[in-house]
């Protein structure tokens, strides 16, 4: 791509709304120009000849293994609650996110 | 029992307390000790478990004493990497997000380590979630290469690499996935291991990019990581790609090149992006494997230079995919907000540090709509040839060697604000990271004295055919006072070996080999006053230097590491014998040692060789000094 950025000013902010991360203005234009030369860099896989090559997805080409369908013992609730930021009724709770009833 | 018991390998110690040699509890200390006294400079640890580690030690221990026999690893202090889970001590990955984060289950290598009675001594620092090839990017502070203070120790597994090298512990886990195992191994000169993907099962190693990770084993010699490999190999069914298959026997190492083994050479690889003393030092470590009776062929694999952009798409892709659990919900971090989309990207964005934040970005990207035929599907398509370039090369060898680092250890802040060279530094750990097992030991000294790594890759499940001990140079253990090393094609010094004859001429050599001292701190001694026999009257209370002999001495805990108290290796410590004024002096010409004569300062150094020296710059952090003129 010549002249222009690969990547744009919005599309970073479209990214970053994808990625769940708040970005301030400064990182938006900051990780733009991060970004840009490492984009170049990886598009030097387009003149990569790749006609009827499947992809690897995995190292091995072992089937997935299937574990029983059993119940099997899980971490105890207690044990699972007891890192979270705010545990409440045996649940982890959350900011709403409906309004209820009105 | 020895008294310098840290400076042992895992079979030694497993016989030392074993036989009743030394109890597993004062081996423990003697390792502790010295994190204690040296790790303020090095800062290989995020979290040291002394309380822990002591009472596993009194158990073992124990149960010797009612007769029962103890695991493979026994005697064996072993650090982790802070992305390991692990009960009863933090596990971070280094990162804001996980602050305090305390597991509620072991990982699987975690538990194979307390079986083998490993003991476990603390969570050593790493690049935010493995993220990074220096160690710069942890949260909490870098980690500095023991070798030179000023310099990192490579990443992402750099804490571990710095701890071994610094013989504060026999060995440790790290976690490879571009090389994160091996690149820091190379930059710190110990033995690193990276399994084949499969080999060890990932359960309780916190996910960076789940195709590619797998961990891997530290140790100062090939042997020795080998001998922790084998403890945390195995299949377990809570880790669906674990493969099912016998762990190797790899107790033979020490028995050097198999016969016959043909060592491939990529010639591409040597000619450039290399640094001259790299090439100088992996060159004459593969003449040295065809002098051991290795036939060296040449291979190529003609899209490797493709690997680094392949991986920084498929291993950001997924990172961004497993990532996605933190988000302030159920463990660590989390940001007030008055929403719940608030509440994620305020969290993460307070939880992520930059590079972590730039490759979740850029793994988001490259799978969005739109991008994902371009980016992430054509990646993986080019990684399906690189593993056909190996597969080929196999047919023709049975191992491959490569420089495992294009250069030495660089200096902290060198490449920190340039993502892509930093990127680069794992040109040639990234491509073997799928269709082979990979090892790296020491093999040479390059310019300054910092080590240079040799990368030996084999075919999966292969690592008999890697891992022997052979191809290392002049390899030595990187802490100064354990004088050891098995990397080398040198044999292990023995006690008799240890009295060094040296005549003048060769006293150099016998220093930098036996202590450590760096051969630019030599040769500051000998321009002192000109020549060898000053050095001899530099020297005159060595024992049996005015015979031409000296003795290496060897110290405990109290020895100091590497780049923190040179002088002192030649004549134990400064505070538990006191060198001669004269000796000071020659050696306070280098800048080398001057922390150690600070240290020395503080340590109550006699005054009449304080005097004897004059700071010639007093800056914010540093004093040089040198002796007065007489």
């Amino acid at each position: 791509m010549s002249g222009g950025a690969r990547i744009s000013l919005d599309e970073v902010r479209h990214v970053a709304r994808l990625a769940r991360i708040a970005l301030s203005e400064d990182e938006v234009v900051r990780l733009q120009r991060e970004l840009d030369p490492v984009l170049d860099y990886v598009a030097a896989l387009s003149a990569v000849d790749v006609d009827g090559v499947p992809p690897t997805m995995h190292v091995h080409d072992m089937p997935a293994e299937l574990r029983a369908d059993a119940v099997e013992p899980m971490l105890d609730r207690d044990v699972a609650l007891a890192q979270a930021p705010s545990p409440e009724d045996g649940a982890f709770a959350v900011p709403k996110v409906l309004e209820v009833g009105g | 029992m020895s008294d310098a018991v840290h400076t042992l390998g895992v079979r030694e110690l497993r016989n030392l307390v074993g036989e009743g040699g030394a109890s597993v509890r004062s081996v423990v200390e003697a390792h502790l000790a010295r994190i204690e006294t040296h790790d303020v400079k090095v800062r290989s640890f995020v979290h040291v478990d002394r309380a822990s580690a002591l009472e596993a030690a009194d158990a073992m221990d124990a149960r010797r004493k009612r007769g029962e026999s103890l695991g493979a690893l026994a005697g064996s202090v072993i650090a982790l990497k802070d992305n390991l889970c692990t009960v009863g001590s933090p596990t971070t990955c280094a990162s804001r997000i996980l602050r305090g984060y305390v597991s509620p289950f072991d990982a699987h290598v975690i538990e194979r380590l307390r079986a083998a009675d490993a003991v476990l001594v603390g969570k050593t620092n790493m690049d935010e979630f493995a993220m990074g090839s220096s160690t710069e990017n942890s949260s909490l502070f870098p980690t500095h290469n023991p070798w030179d203070l000023e310099r990192t120790p490579g990443g992402s597994s750099g804490g571990s690499a710095a701890a071994t090298a610094s013989a504060f512990v026999t060995g440790a886990l790290g976690s490879d996935t571009g090389g994160s195992v091996r690149q820091p191994g190379a930059l710190c000169g110990v033995a690193a291991l990276k399994p084949t993907y499969g080999r060890v099962s990932r359960y309780g190693l916190i996910a960076f990019a789940s195709s590619l990770d797998q961990v891997g084993t530290f140790g100062r010699s090939v042997g020795d990581a080998a001998s922790i490999f084998g403890a945390i190999a195995g299949h377990d069914p809570r880790d669906a790609t674990s493969v099912d298959r016998p762990a190797p026997v790899l107790d033979d190492i020490g028995a050097g090149l198999p016969t016959g083994t043909r060592i491939g050479v990529v010639r591409s690889m040597l000619a450039e992006g290399l640094a001259e003393d790299v090439r100088e030092s992996v060159t004459a470590a593969i003449a040295r494997l065809k002098d051991a009776g290795a036939e060296i062929v040449d291979v190529e694999l003609p899209h490797a230079h493709h690997a680094i952009a392949v991986y920084y798409l498929v291993a950001t892709a997924e990172a961004s995919s497993n990532l996605a659990r933190f988000d302030g919900v159920r463990y660590g971090h989390r940001a007030e907000a008055k929403d719940l989309f608030e509440m994620y990207t305020r969290t993460r964005a307070e939880g992520f540090g930059d590079e972590v934040k730039r490759r979740i970005m850029l793994g988001t990207y490259a799978l969005a709509a739109g991008y994902y035929d371009a980016y992430y599907l054509r990646a993986q398509k080019v990684r399906t040839l690189i593993r056909r370039d190996f597969e080929r090369a196999f047919e023709a060898c049975d191992a491959i060697v490569t420089p495992t680092t294009p250069t030495t250890a660089f200096r902290i802040g060198e490449k920190s604000s340039d993502p892509l060279a930093m990127y680069l530094a794992d040109v040639f750990t990234v491509p073997p990271t799928w269709p082979a097992c990979s090892n790296q030991r020491a093999c040479g000294a390059g310019a300054g004295g910092l080590p240079v790594g040799l990368q030996l890759l084999g075919p999966p499940h292969s690592a008999r055919r890697s891992c022997f001990d052979g191809g290392g140079g002049r390899a030595r253990c990187a802490c100064p006072d354990s004088a050891r090393v098995q990397l080398a094609g040198e044999r292990e010094p023995t006690a008799v070996d240890r009295r060094v004859r040296c005549g003048s001429s060769r006293f150099a050599r016998a220093i930098e080999r036996r202590i450590g001292l760096p051969e630019k701190c030599v040769a500051d001694l000998f321009a002192v006053e000109g020549g060898e026999a000053a050095a001899e009257r530099h020297i005159p209370d060595i024992p049996g230097m005015r015979s031409a002999s000296i003795m290496a001495r060897r110290r405990s805990a109290a020895m100091p590491a590497p780049a923190i108290s040179r002088p002192a290796g030649l004549r134990g410590t400064l505070h538990s014998q006191r060198p001669t004024t004269s000796v000071v002096r020659a050696l306070a010409v280098s800048e080398h040692i001057r922390d150690a004569l600070e240290d020395g300062v503080a340590r109550g150094m006699p005054k009449a060789v304080v005097d004897g020296l004059e700071a010639v710059h007093v800056g914010e952090h540093h004093r040089q000094w040198r002796a007065v003129p007489s």
